[in-house]
This record gives C-alpha cells, structure tokens and sequence, in this order.
C-alpha cells in the first residue's frame, strides 16, 4: 500500500480534479479526442461543485475506456482502481 | 506581399458561467445558446485570423482552450496553463466578484504558470444593462495593478456573447498583442 503517491484526494471535488486533469494531459495532444471527451463527460450532468458519488462513477467508468491518438490506454488499470477505492472511502465518510 | 503562417494557443480564463464558452462559440461559429451546461475540463477549438504585418499577411491560427471555471479545480487549471500562449480573461458585468476573482486568482497564477503573455479582459453580459453592477473604473483599477511582459496592462472590452458586441474585435486585439509579442508587427 505505501508504494508511491502523491497526496490522497480529501473531497470528491478534489478526486475529480485529479481525473479531469489527467484526462486533459493524456489527450492535449490529441485535441479532437479531447474536446470530444470532454462533450461526452458533460453530458454526464455532474455538479463539478459536488460531484454526486453515482455519477462520478459513471465518469470513472468512461475514462477506464479512454484511447489517445496511438490506441494506447489514457489511464493505466492501477489508476482506475486507485479512483474507485478512493470514491469509495470519500463516499463512505460522509 | 508574403503569408505567414502561425499557430498560436490561447486559454479562456474566468469563474464559473462568465460566459467564457459562448464567447468562444460566439467567435468561432457565430452563435449563442441561453442554456448553461458547465464546461468540465478543458476543451480545445480552433480559428483562424487574418493579421497585416509589417511586412508579410499573418495567418494567425488561434488554438482557443476553453477551461472550467470552477474554483477548486486547480490541477486542471495549472496544467492547461502551461505553455499557453496567451489569453483572454473573462468577468460577469453584473458579478463585482468574478472581476474581484480575476485579480485575486486567475490572473496571478496564470502570469505564474505561464508568463506574463499577451491578455485582453472582456467584461461580459453587458447587454444586461439593467443589471450592470461593474463600473469601468472598477476595471481600470483592477487592471492597472497587472503588466504583461511589454510593460502595458492588459486592453479591456465591453461584451456580449449573447449580441456579438466586441467579441470579434477582442480576439483579433489579442491576436494583435501576440504577434506583436513575435515581433511581426
Ligand atoms: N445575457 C447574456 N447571457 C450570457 C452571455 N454570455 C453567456 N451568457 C449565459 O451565461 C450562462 C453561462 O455561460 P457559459 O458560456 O456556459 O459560461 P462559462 O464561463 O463557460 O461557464 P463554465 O464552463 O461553467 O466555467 C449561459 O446561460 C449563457 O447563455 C451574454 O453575453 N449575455
Ligand atoms: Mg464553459
């Protein structure tokens, strides 16, 4: 568990900065791919001002599928795991 | 005389619902919706300027990144700030506090993370004159506290999304700045 890691999110807010951020780095230079990512993950309806846990999910469920330019995966499946054990520790402390 | 061709990113910078995507939609296809869906992330569009250099045509391409204006998406924020080439900060003529927003956060990180380039301010709604709680005085002193690189503050424009008022010439000002920043002009 300890391995690496930068800071833990401390609110839902805070985790999906860290995935929209990641999402706009991984795609910048496939700008299309980006602007089309980001059509569809407002199309989710989410509050960016509190994120409902539900459709944070749907979001982590999307961007697991996310492919650049070249094919290759945006987020690695360690990622994706790291964002459901978070969302589920932020979501049960509430 | 000769054509010059430049690519250039630029980044819409502002609080939430300013109306920093319909200007870019205003400018980049000439349309205006009421609706209001929040813009998550940050989404790239294109447009290209015509400029008359001194001594070759500009063919500015502007990359416009249209970013969510949430407070508390920072990490977004500072990753698209990097490497810009210059920007277009946004504040709500019956909002005090989205012009306060822009001196306190928006404008100080952006000159952070990505220099002091080229801005143009475009105080926005202002087709809600009934409403309109900033004066312009509020903007020159808010400006005047800022210099791009060349030592100037940035310009400011009244405008409308809704109408079109000085979108155009706001854009083709900070196109103006950046290929005066590249030294074509
Ligand atoms: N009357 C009027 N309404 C405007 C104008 N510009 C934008 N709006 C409205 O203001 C609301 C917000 O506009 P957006 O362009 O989505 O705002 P934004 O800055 O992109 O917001 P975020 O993406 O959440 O950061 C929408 O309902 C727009 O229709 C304008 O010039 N006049
Ligand atoms: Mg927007």
């Amino acid at each position: 568990m300890a391995k690496k890691m930068k800071r833990q999110p401390e609110t839902l807010v805070e985790l999906m900065d860290i995935i929209l951020s990641r999402v706009c780095r991984g795609l910048k230079s496939s700008r299309h791919l980006l602007a089309d990512a980001c059509t569809e993950m407002e199309g989710f309806g989410i509050d960016p001002d509190a994120p409902e846990p539900e459709k944070l999910e749907i979001l982590i469920n999307y961007v697991e599928n996310l492919r650049d330019e070249d094919g290759n995966m945006v987020f690695s499946a360690v990622e994706i795991q790291e964002y459901r054990t978070q969302l589920r520790k932020l979501t049960r402390r509430k | 005389m000769q054509t010059k061709n430049v690519i250039k990113s630029v980044i819409m910078l502002g609080d939430a619902a300013v109306g920093k995507t319909s200007l870019v939609r205003r400018f980049v296809v000439d349309q205006f919706d009421d609706t209001y869906i929040t813009t998550l992330g940050a989404k790239p569009m294109e447009k290209d300027i015509r400029i008359v250099g001194k001594d070759a045509i500009i063919e500015l391409r502007m990359i416009i990144w249209d970013i969510m204006g949430q407070k508390d998406y920072e990490r977004v924020h500072r990753d698209m700030f990097e490497g810009v080439n210059g920007g277009i900060i946004v504040c709500d003529v019956t909002k005090p506090e989205t012009l306060k927003n822009l001196g306190e956060y928006w404008i100080p990180t952006f000159f952070e993370y990505a220099g002091k380039v080229p801005l143009v301010l475009m105080a926005n709604k202002i087709d809600l004159k009934e409403q309109l709680k900033i004066e312009i005085k509020d903007i020159q002193a808010l400006l005047a506290s800022f210099q791009m690189k060349d030592g100037c503050s940035p310009p400011f424009y009244l405008t409308s999304a809704k109408t079109g008022e000085n979108v155009q010439v706001g854009f083709e000002k900070l196109g103006e700045l950046l290929a005066r920043d590249m030294g074509l002009l």
